[in-house]
């Protein structure tokens, strides 16, 4: 008959460090991202962070947005483009998300179809990106919207930068026809 | 006193694999507890899920064809408003299941949502009704007759932060099913 090997002290070592193993992985995404810390500022203003630096224009609204990769029509709400521009001062910090948040908290993402060739995306360090977002709000829903551009999330980010910025979108601006977005670049800055 | 230490000894890994399972399923949340289904809604009907209001319209359903590289497929018209505060990619998944004629059930999961607005592929933004579809892809033929009624069932969520996942969409449980006609339409 085979006998059973004794429980040795590698074997209790191996399980606790597995244990171990797991509860830090727990501990680590139980609480999702960490909190951002807040930046403010208006349009036209460079608001200064210390992973980025952004600069938005007063927004434009349309009924049609035109980009490389096709066309997006209003449907129950109006397009609202605005032109912003993105300085990284640390590699990780270099993509960003673009929200308008409207008066009563509702967060209107930049429209996917938008973000490759237009939105603004640093090639790295020391450069300024300039590009546009296209976001679409229900036209009630224009008044004291807020433009926030958050760092994305990365593994193990400590902290994140966030900005806010007021007077992006006036609402009483003229709805225009169609509206051709230019092709994201990027130039050396410093 | 030695039986005992026998005994012990037998249940020792048994043992350690129950408390590491009981810590794995504690940190990932615990059991659910069940929650009995809710009655029918009509077609047409608005029915309030976690992050949506959701409508729905209709149903088409279409044999595959090996020769032209077609799948079996069934569709789901609805319309659909993003009752939630933030911009949505789409309907979860995991709240949707689709009973066929057949006995053959589609999900929860193994459905996709998508726009029928091609100009769209940029999820759904609050308070904005869209129209949107359904598809699930049978693994038998649709062969019934245009009487027979397809049932959708449909979940309410929860966000769980689950092991290793954090603000996760989960299925909780379901809020209503809806009984509706499929005609299966030949390919033109």
């Amino acid at each position: 008959m085979r006998t059973r090997r004794p429980l040795r002290k590698a074997d209790l070592l191996a399980l606790l460090v597995v244990l171990l193993l797991l509860a830090t992985i727990h501990a680590l995404t139980r609480n999702g991202p960490p909190e951002g810390r807040w930046y403010s500022g208006e349009v036209n203003q460079t608001v200064t962070t210390p992973v980025f630096d952004v600069r938005a224009e007063p927004a434009r609204l349309a009924e049609t947005a035109t980009g490389m990769f096709g066309d997006l029509s209003r449907d129950a709400g109006v397009l609202v483009i605005v032109d912003w521009a993105l300085s990284c001062k640390k590699l990780y910090s270099c993509s960003t998300d673009a929200y308008l948040v409207t008066a009563d908290g509702l967060r209107y993402r930049e429209r996917s179809e938008f973000t490759m060739g237009h939105a603004p995306v640093p090639e790295g360090v020391g450069f300024t990106a300039h590009g546009s977002s296209v976001f679409e709000l229900p036209t009630a829903a224009l008044a004291g919207a807020v433009l926030e551009i958050s760092q994305s999330p990365e593994p193990l980010t400590t902290t994140l930068a966030q900005v806010r910025l007021t007077g992006v979108v006036d609402p009483d601006a003229p709805v225009l026809g169609t509206i051709r977005l230019e092709p994201s670049y990027s130039e050396v800055t410093s | 006193m030695n039986q005992l230490r026998q005994l012990r000894r037998a249940w020792r890994w048994p043992g350690a694999v129950l408390v590491v399972g009981a810590i794995i399923v504690a940190l990932a949340g615990g059991f659910e507890t069940y929650q009995p289904p809710r009655s029918d809604t009509e077609v047409g009907q608005w029915i309030t899920l976690t992050r949506w209001k959701v409508r729905i319209d209709g149903c088409e359903a279409r044999a595959g064809d090996p020769e032209q590289y077609t799948s079996n497929q069934i569709a789901i018209r609805m319309r659909v408003v993003n009752t939630w505060t933030e911009t949505q990619t789409g309907i979860n998944s995991q709240t949707v299941a689709i009973e066929l004629p057949t006995g053959e059930q589609i999900g929860p999961g193994f459905v996709t949502f998508t726009l029928t607005d091609t100009e769209r592929s940029g999820g759904f933004d609050p308070g904005l009704e869209r129209e949107a579809v359904l598809v699930g892809t049978p693994d038998q033929t649709p062969d019934w007759s245009d009487e027979q009624m397809v049932r959708v069932r449909l979940a309410s969520e929860r966000i769980s932060n689950g092991f290793a996942v954090a603000n996760n969409w989960e299925g909780v449980a379901q809020i209503a099913s809806v009984e509706l006609p499929c005609p299966v339409r030949s390919e033109t």
